[in-house]
């Protein structure tokens, strides 16, 4: 899966935001601690540096709790 | 013997339940079919004495973030209202739909100060069949502690196939190769679980434990007052999600044979 990578100061003005009306931005760090958002979340924005965000394949971080 | 009819057509707009009426206008929803399908829902919910049960029900109606948003049993735009907001990437086209990396929603429901101990139901339908992303996915629920806990899971287990619960510290767990289908995990006046696909009980066995203080998330678990962890976000497409008391048996087979009749209606 393909996502934007964001850097810190990014993740921190996008979150808490709306992207699309009731929809509020989520970044999160990937397996290698970089901040990412999905691509519902850019296409569906009309925040012109969000749209040219450098791309990369998501790795999930892994935990080890179990349900 | 007399008989007591009880009548909702006393309502305006052609008479709907005043209930149904309530969610309809705050969504915005004027379609037909949908309209005549969240009327029988309340009224089916209703005449089952299903209602009160409920602390929300989520039907994701009307294929956008606004009209998904709304719990049916109480349709203010307030989180005390449990109102969903949604994080992350979701679809709403037909239900709703995170995209098992970072979409969830949060109900802003905990179980702690809504339910009693040993009286507690989680509820959600799915209509996919989509092979996890994460590692650990949950559909819907909470986990302040593995002691501390009410969750649902429809793709648990390191295979992925297996419907599991923990609510509110044994998980009780089945293999579920399909995950498309009508879940609930309940606990009704006692310490047994027990799990149910489609109002067949699948799974059951005792669990202890006590109730969660952390909000009740739908497409993850809330693993914190305000979030959750990555692994567990889900990428399944639900067409309908309640919260609430203990259900009996009975109550299980009367909410799937409810929940299913609204989803054919509407084409999903």
């Amino acid at each position: 899966m393909i996502v934007a990578k964001l850097t810190q100061q990014q993740a921190d003005e996008l979150k808490g935001k709306e992207y699309t009306k009731d929809s509020v931005f989520n970044p999160i760090q990937d397996a290698n601690d970089n901040w990412v958002i999905s691509l519902e979340e850019v296409e569906q924005c009309d925040i012109k540096w969000v749209k040219e965000l450098p791309l990369i394949e998501f790795e999930p971080k892994i935990y080890d709790d179990l349900i | 013997m007399s008989r007591k009819f009880v009548y909702y057509g006393a309502g305006k707009s052609g008479g709907l339940d005043p209930d149904a009426e309530a969610f309809l206008t705050a969504t915005g929803i004027t379609d037909p079919t949908i309209t005549s399908a969240i009327d029988t829902l309340v009224k089916d919910l209703k005449s089952n004495s299903l209602w009160s049960k409920f602390r929300y029900i989520y039907p994701f109606v009307g294929g956008t973030a606004t009209t998904n948003k709304y719990n049916l049993k109480d349709p203010r735009d307030l989180d005390v209202a449990f109102r969903l907001t949604f994080f992350g990437g979701i679809t709403h086209t037909v239900g709703f739909n995170p995209n098992g990396t970072n979409g969830y929603a949060n109900t802003f429901c905990a179980a702690a100060s809504n339910v009693t101990y040993n009286s507690e139901h989680l509820y959600i339908t799915s209509n996919t069949n989509n092979t996890p992303t994460s590692s650990n996915p949950a559909d819907t629920g909470t986990l302040n502690s593995v002691n501390q806990t009410s969750l649902l899971g429809i793709s648990t287990a390191t295979n992925s196939e297996q419907f599991a619960s923990r609510m509110n510290q044994a998980v009780i767990s089945v293999l579920n190769a399909n995950r498309i289908g009508s879940y609930c995990a309940t606990k009704n006046g006692s310490t047994n679980l027990r799990l149910f696909k489609d109002s067949l009980l699948v799974a059951n066995g005792t669990s202890v434990g006590s109730l969660p203080t952390f909000y009740n998330l739908i497409g993850t678990l809330g693993r914190s007052q305000s979030g959750t962890n990555t692994n567990h976000f889900t990428n399944q497409n639900y067409t309908f999600a309640t919260y609430g008391d203990g259900l009996s048996d009975t109550d299980v087979a009367n909410l799937t044979s409810i929940e299913q009749a609204f989803n054919t209606t509407l084409g999903r």
